[in-house]
């Protein structure tokens, strides 16, 4: 690329000061800084960078960094067991949806046959059936 | 980038030490970090108070997630990310609201006094051509003119390339020279 095309861009973007440019862009600051057409991109660089300065926000006070030295002690104490990963979380709910399939199984045996199931097959057999014949 | 440039390693311990619920490391890094943490919300939103409840935020959400905190980066590096998508949210949440114009009468009197007023009005011109601009255009400027940041750290910081970063800065510093002329005529 043309050099007096970046080194337009450069102070365009970064401004004035060398050391805010690209460090491969240094150089060429070095190299055209002092041409006219280097010092009036310099200068107009400048007066945005003159401009911002005239921002500087105050130090933060010492009783709001004091308060957030304190942040832990303000705090519910943290829970002792780890978060629960994504896939220990499915498993409980897979653990869940089983044993409510396996209640309603129970309930709707009672509700057809007057009794408890004799046997866990004789119960899952019951509850696979009546899932099929669902519409 | 900042008043203190800590070594890096030093605070992959202190997080590792938090991780264990070390408050005393939590207040070592809070003190190291608190400041220009403050300076570069401050910068973004243009208000001190909201400017504190993003910092404090932002620090609490340390205290509660640094078991899941990874040392790839930088602490600063990812801490600035915190930080900035806190503003985000909070700029999202203050959008539509109107700010209270300041007091814009002036007491009679000391050099000294217009001498304060003027140096604070010159800062409010800044804060308001800052806040004017899109919010992307205002955080690179805040990373790469204030904070000093390598174009590399401001990029990944945003989320984007490099390139990208070039051409919002060229874009908001082009908006502020229009700005200044305003300003100056």
């Amino acid at each position: 690329m043309d050099d007096q095309k970046r080194f337009a861009e450069c102070a365009a973007a970064y401004g004035a000061r060398r050391e805010l440019w690209p460090e491969a862009d240094r150089p060429l600051h070095d190299r055209l800084c002092t041409t006219p057409e280097g010092r009036a991109l310099l200068a107009a660089a400048e007066s945005v960078d003159h401009f911002l300065n005239a921002y500087p926000p105050a130090a933060a006070d010492g009783a709001f960094l004091a308060s957030l030295e304190t942040l832990p002690s303000r705090q519910p104490p943290r829970p002792l067991t780890p978060t629960l990963s994504r896939r220990h979380k499915l498993a409980l709910a897979a653990g869940f949806a089983a044993v409510a399939f396996t209640g309603f199984v129970h309930g709707a045996w009672i509700e057809f046959h007057g009794s408890p199931a004799t046997s866990l097959d004789q119960q899952l057999m019951f509850g696979i059936a009546a899932l099929r014949t669902q519409p | 980038m900042n008043d203190q440039t800590p070594d890096p390693h030093d605070d992959w311990q202190l997080m590792a030490a938090i991780a264990q619920g070390d408050a005393a490391a939590f207040a070592r890094l809070a003190r190291r970090h608190g400041s220009w943490a403050l300076r570069f919300a401050e910068r973004l939103l243009g208000e001190r108070a909201m400017a504190e409840d993003v910092v404090q935020q932002a620090f609490l959400r340390l205290w509660e997630q640094a078991e899941r905190w990874q040392p790839q980066a930088r602490f600063s590096t990812w801490f600035y990310r915190v930080l900035y998508n806190l503003v985000l949210d909070q700029q999202r949440r203050q959008a539509g609201r109107q700010f209270e114009p300041l007091d814009e009468e002036l007491p009679d009197g000391q050099p000294t006094i217009m001498e304060t007023l003027l140096d604070a009005e010159r800062e409010r011109s800044v804060r308001d051509a800052l806040a004017s601009l899109p919010e992307r255009q205002r955080a690179a400027i805040v990373l790469c003119y204030y904070e000093g940041m390598s174009q590399a750290q401001a990029a990944a910081t945003l989320g984007i390339s490099e390139g990208a970063l070039e051409s919002l800065l060229t874009r908001g510093r082009n908006a502020l020279k229009n700005r200044v002329r305003q300003h100056l005529h």
